[in-house]
C-alpha cells in the first residue's frame, strides 16, 4: 500500500507527486493502426471503408458537394432540396419512409453547410435489417418526390429556422462576421437562403438542382462497421448507380475579404456574445495547415489554452473562450469566440486582440506546442476508436482531399512542426488589421476589466 | 411487415466488486481499442442541496481540480491531456461525475490522481472567488441569456414543486452570490467518501487488472458516516399546474409534463419499462404518434419531441416539448396535444407502434455501445440512483417482454390531468410590448 506522506518533495511539473507516473515515458503514444480501404466507383464516387467487427453496427455517410453555396440563382434552393429528401420519394410517402426506417431501428441524420450536404445512416448489421434500411435510404436520396404540399411546409420551417438562428447570439455573431467579411461572395450568405429565394423556388427547380447536385460524381461515401470489403463495395456500387450521373460541383471563385470592421448588434439579453474573426486562405490539405491547427489549439482549445488561461483562470471573466480554423475551399477564417458580461465587451476585445497579436509576433512556447500535439493526438486516438466518429473523420478527410496516408502520418507530422513553423504560418496567414469584431447583446456603458488577482 | 430478428448483442456483462471502505467498482470490458473510460461518480447532486444552497454540488465540481496533496491547481486536467486523455466533469440532480477517457496503459496514473482528489482536495480560499465568478458566467451565458433554458428552469420548478428536482443544477444567482468556501468544504467533507462513490469503467482492461490498480490507490481511503438522505418524491396531492411565459427570443410553443415514477420508484419492471417506451411511442422519431398526427398529417406543430429521465432516486417526469406552426397559439397547440395524449391513454398502443418503439430503444442502446464513455456513464447513472449496474444486462430482455397492455396501463395511470404541468411560451418582440 502506498503511503501518501512518503513522496519526494520535488514534484514533477507534469505529474506532480503521482508515483505511478514516475519512470513512465509519458510522451509515448500508441500508433494509429486503422486500416482504411479506398476506391472509386464506376460512376465516380470516392469511397473509404473501415471494417470494424466489434459491434453489429454499420455506419454509412454520404457527403455531396451540394452545400448552400451551390445555389447561386435562388438562394435557398440547396437547403430546400436537402430538407425535402425525406419528405417522400417516388415510391414511398414520407410517413412510410419514417415508419419503415424506424421499425428497423435505423437512424438517419442530415446536415447541410456552406460546402456540403451530408446524410448518414446508422443501422444494425443483420442483413434482414441493413438491406431494407439501405434500400429506403437510397430511395429517398436518389428518387425524391418533391411534392408541392411538402415544399410549402418545408419553406415555412426553413424561414422559422432562419429566424430562430438570428435570435441566437453566438450564431448571429458568426453570421454577421461572414456577411461582412465575404460580402458579394457565396460565403456572404451564411444562412444559405433568402426570403426571396425561398419564396420563388418551385418543385421543378428542386428537381433540376437534384439532378446535378446529387450526382454520384459529386459524392464521397464512407462506410464503417460490421461488413466485409466485398459487402462495402457492393453497398457503394448500389448507392452510386441509383443516383443521377455525370455532374460535379462548381468551383467557387476565390473570396476577397472585406476590410476590417467593428459590428455591434443590439439585442436584449443578460450576456454578450463576442467574436473576432480574421480572414485566412490556406486549404486544409496544405502541408503547413497542421501548423495553423496547432496554433488554434495553443490559443483556444481545451481548458489549459492560452486564452482560456487569461480570460477564465486568471480573470474569471467567462466560462470559455474558443478559437477555430475554418478552411473553406475558396477562403476561410480564423476566429475566437466568447461570452462576456455586457459591460466588458470592449475591454475583453482589446485583451483578446492583444493576446492574439502577441502570439502572432512571438509564436508558442515549446511546452505549449507539446501540450497541443498531445491534445490533438489524444483526440485522434479517441476518434478512430469509435465507429461513428471514425466515419465522421474519414468524411472530413475526403472532403478536404487529404493524402491517403493522412491518418497514419498525422501525429508524426504534428511532431515535426516547431514553434518557428507555427509562428511563421500565423504571420503569413493572419492580418489583424483585417479582423472583424462582432458583439451581439444589450447596449451597455463599457467599463474597464476588473484587476486580476493572480 | 414481418417481425425481424435482432442481431445478437456482444457479451455485455458488467462485473462489479465492492471494497471494505464501501467503494463500488463496475467494469464493462471492451477491447475494441486500447482505451479506457474511467469515471468517478459521487452520489451527490443538486437534489441533495438544502434550500438557499442551490448550485453547491456544481460549484464544488469546479473546485476539485484546484489542487490536492499530490497535484497543483489545474494539474489534473493538464496531466490527463498530456497522457492523451480528455478529462471532464458534470453535475446532475443525483450525481457529480468525473469522466475521463484515456489510453489503457495510463489508467493507473488517472486512478492515483482521482484517489488523491477524493482523499485530499485542497479547496483553498484563493481560487474560490475566481471559480465562483466562472460559475456565474456559466449561468449568465447558458441560462440567463437563453430564453429556452430559462423557460425550462421555470417549468421544472412548477412541475417538481419542492421535491429537490425542481431547482437548477447550476444554482440560482442569489444562492451563488452567498456561497462561501467553507460551505464548499463542508459539502466535500460530507459527501466525497469511497462509500458514497462508484468507479464506473468501460474499456480495454480486465477485472483482475482493474482490481489490482484500484486496490493500490483507493483501498486505504477510509469510509465515512453519511447523513440521512431524503428521496425526492412527487407532491402527495397533485393538481394541474399552468403558467405562461413571454420573452424575447422564446419560440412560440408549449411544454407539457406528467409526474410519474422513475426506474427506481416504479412499482414493477413492467411499469418501469412500459414508461421507458412512452416517449418513443408518442413523440420520438417522425413516425411516432404525435409527430405523425400533429406535425405530418395536420400541421399544428413545427416540431415535437419528448424526454423521460429513468435514472433518478425519486420520482421523475415525462415531458413533451412543442413548437407551434405559424398562426397556431400555444393554448390551441396544447389542447390538441392533450387531446391526442388522452386518446392514447384510453387505448393500448397498436402492435406496430409498440414494435417500432422497442426496435428504436434497443437499437439506441446498442448504438451507445460504440462509445465507451457512454457505457461507463450508463453504469454511473444506474449506480447513482441506487440501482445495481450488473442489472443493466437484463434491460434488453425486460424491454422485449413489455406488452401493449402494460404500456397502456402505465399511460392510463400516469398521463392524467392532475399530474399535468403546462408552460406556454410566447415570443415577445421587445421589452415593452
Amino acid at each position: 500500500m502506498n503511503d501518501s506522506n512518503s513522496y519526494p518533495a520535488a514534484d514533477s511539473p507534469v505529474h506532480g507527486g503521482l508515483v505511478s507516473a514516475q519512470g513512465v515515458d509519458l510522451d509515448l503514444f500508441e500508433p494509429i493502426d486503422t486500416q482504411v480501404k479506398a476506391w472509386t466507383t464506376d460512376s465516380g464516387t470516392a469511397v473509404k471503408f473501415v471494417e470494424a467487427r466489434g459491434l453489429p453496427i454499420v455506419d454509412i455517410v454520404l457527403q455531396f458537394r451540394a452545400g448552400t453555396t451551390q445555389d447561386t440563382v435562388l438562394p435557398g434552393l440547396a437547403s430546400l432540396a436537402f430538407y425535402m429528401l425525406d419528405e417522400g420519394s417516388q415510391q414511398h410517402t414520407a410517413t412510410q419512409q419514417a415508419e419503415q426506417l424506424e421499425r428497423l431501428g435505423a437512424v438517419m441524420e442530415k446536415q447541410i453547410r456552406l460546402e456540403h450536404a451530408t446524410l448518414s445512416l446508422r443501422s444494425l448489421s443483420t442483413e434482414a435489417l441493413l438491406d431494407p434500411a439501405l434500400a429506403l435510404f437510397i430511395d429517398l436520396v436518389a428518387r425524391p418526390a418533391f411534392t408541392a404540399d411538402a415544399l410549402a411546409k418545408i419553406k415555412s420551417q426553413l424561414l422559422r429556422h432562419n429566424a430562430s438562428r438570428e435570435h441566437h447570439p453566438r450564431l448571429r455573431a458568426r453570421s454577421e462576421a461572414f456577411r461582412h467579411m465575404f460580402s458579394g461572395h457565396q460565403y456572404g450568405n451564411p444562412l444559405g437562403s433568402t426570403q426571396q429565394g425561398i419564396d420563388q423556388a418551385t418543385p421543378e427547380d428542386l428537381r433540376r438542382f437534384h439532378q446535378r447536385a446529387y450526382c454520384a460524381s459529386n459524392l464521397d461515401i464512407v462506410v464503417v462497421g460490421d461488413l466485409s470489403l466485398a459487402q462495402a463495395q457492393a453497398v457503394s456500387q448500389q448507392i452510386s448507380q441509383a443516383l443521377p450521373q455525370g455532374w460535379s460541383a462548381i468551383e467557387l471563385p476565390a473570396a476577397a475579404p472585406a476590410a476590417g470592421a467593428t459590428l455591434n448588434v443590439e439585442q436584449p439579453g443578460a450576456s454578450t456574445a463576442v467574436l473576432i474573426a480574421s480572414p485566412m486562405n490556406m486549404p486544409a490539405n496544405h502541408p503547413q495547415y497542421p501548423a495553423l491547427v496547432l496554433a488554434s489549439e495553443v490559443l483556444g482549445s481545451g481548458i489549459a489554452s492560452r486564452l482560456m488561461n487569461e480570460l477564465r483562470h486568471r480573470r474569471g471573466l467567462t466560462y470559455g473562450i474558443y478559437t477555430r480554423v475554418n478552411a473553406l475551399s475558396a477562403g476561410g477564417l480564423f476566429s475566437a469566440e466568447w461570452d462576456i458580461a455586457p459591460e466588458y465587451v470592449e475591454g475583453s476585445q482589446v485583451l483578446v486582440e492583444t493576446l492574439l497579436r502577441e502570439f502572432i509576433e512571438q509564436g508558442p512556447t515549446q511546452a505549449e506546442l507539446q501540450v497541443a500535439r498531445k491534445q490533438l493526438a489524444g483526440q485522434l486516438l479517441r476518434d478512430v476508436a469509435q465507429n461513428k466518429l471514425l466515419a465522421a473523420l474519414l468524411t472530413q478527410i475526403n472532403h478536404q482531399r487529404q493524402p491517403a496516408d493522412f491518418l497514419d502520418s498525422y501525429i508524426e507530422r504534428l511532431a515535426r512542426l516547431t514553434p518557428a513553423d507555427v509562428r511563421a504560418v500565423m504571420q503569413r496567414q493572419l492580418d489583424l488589421s483585417q479582423a472583424v469584431r462582432v458583439s451581439v447583446g444589450p447596449p451597455t456603458e463599457q467599463q474597464p476589466l476588473p484587476a486580476t488577482d493572480q | 411487415m414481418t417481425e425481424r430478428p435482432s442481431p445478437p448483442t456482444p457479451a455485455s456483462r458488467v462485473s462489479a466488486f465492492t471494497f471494505a471502505n464501501g467503494l463500488r467498482v463496475c467494469l464493462r470490458e471492451d477491447h475494441r481499442a486500447p482505451l479506457v473510460s474511467v469515471q468517478l461518480w459521487y452520489h451527490v447532486g443538486s437534489s441533495y442541496e438544502p434550500e438557499g444552497h442551490t448550485g453547491l454540488s456544481h460549484a464544488l465540481e469546479h473546485l476539485l481540480f484546484e489542487g490536492s496533496s499530490k497535484l497543483a491547481g489545474g494539474q489534473y486536467s493538464s496531466l490527463m491531456t498530456h497522457l492523451g486523455g480528455e478529462a471532464n466533469a458534470f453535475t446532475l440532480p443525483d450525481a457529480t461525475a468525473f469522466p475521463l477517457t484515456l489510453p489503457a496503459n495510463r489508467l493507473e496514473i488517472a486512478l492515483e490522481a482521482m484517489a488523491d482528489i477524493m482523499a485530499s482536495a485542497t479547496l483553498s480560499d484563493a481560487p474560490f472567488a475566481r471559480e465562483l465568478a466562472v460559475v456565474m458566467a456559466e449561468r449568465r451565458e447558458d441560462i440567463d441569456n437563453d430564453a429556452w433554458s430559462q423557460a425550462l428552469e421555470h417549468h421544472l420548478l412548477l412541475a417538481y414543486d419542492n421535491s429537490g428536482y425542481g431547482t437548477p443544477v447550476i444554482g440560482y444567482k442569489t444562492d451563488l452570490g452567498h456561497m462561501t468556501p467553507a460551505a464548499a468544504r463542508t459539502w466535500y467533507q460530507t459527501w466525497y467518501h469511497p462509500n458514497n462513490a462508484t468507479l464506473a469503467v468501460a474499456g480495454d482492461i480486465t477485472v483482475g487488472q482493474l482490481q489490482t490498480l484500484v486496490t493500490r490507490h483507493f483501498a486505504a481511503i477510509p469510509a465515512h458516516r453519511l447523513p440521512a438522505r431524503q428521496i425526492p418524491v412527487e407532491p402527495s396531492s397533485l393538481v394541474r399546474r399552468v403558467q405562461t411565459l413571454r420573452q424575447h427570443g422564446l419560440r412560440t410553443g408549449v411544454i407539457i409534463s406528467f409526474n410519474l415514477p422513475s426506474q427506481c420508484t416504479a412499482r414493477s419492471d413492467s411499469q418501469a419499462y412500459g414508461l421507458r417506451l412512452l416517449p418513443q411511442i408518442l413523440a420520438q422519431g417522425q413516425a411516432s404518434i404525435l409527430q405523425r398526427l400533429l406535425v405530418r398529417d395536420e400541421p399544428v406543430l413545427q416540431g415535437v419531441w419528448s424526454d423521460y429521465e429513468p435514472w433518478q432516486r425519486g420520482d421523475s417526469l415525462l415531458t413533451f416539448y412543442a413548437f407551434c406552426s405559424p398562426q397556431v397559439a400555444p393554448e390551441a397547440a396544447a389542447e390538441r396535444l392533450l387531446m391526442e395524449i388522452e386518446a392514447f391513454r384510453q387505448s393500448a398502443p397498436s402492435k406496430e407502434d409498440l414494435q417500432r418503439a422497442k426496435a428504436r430503444l434497443l437499437a439506441e442502446q446498442l448504438f451507445d455501445r460504440d462509445d465507451i464513455s457512454k457505457q461507463a456513464e450508463a453504469i454511473g447513472k444506474q449506480a447513482a440512483c441506487g440501482l445495481d449496474p450488473v442489472a443493466l444486462e437484463d434491460e434488453r430482455h425486460a424491454i422485449e417482454a413489455v406488452t401493449a397492455e402494460q404500456v397502456g396501463l402505465a399511460a392510463y395511470d400516469f398521463l392524467t390531468e392532475s399530474r399535468t404541468t403546462i408552460t406556454f411560451t410566447h415570443h415577445k418582440e421587445s421589452a415593452d410590448e
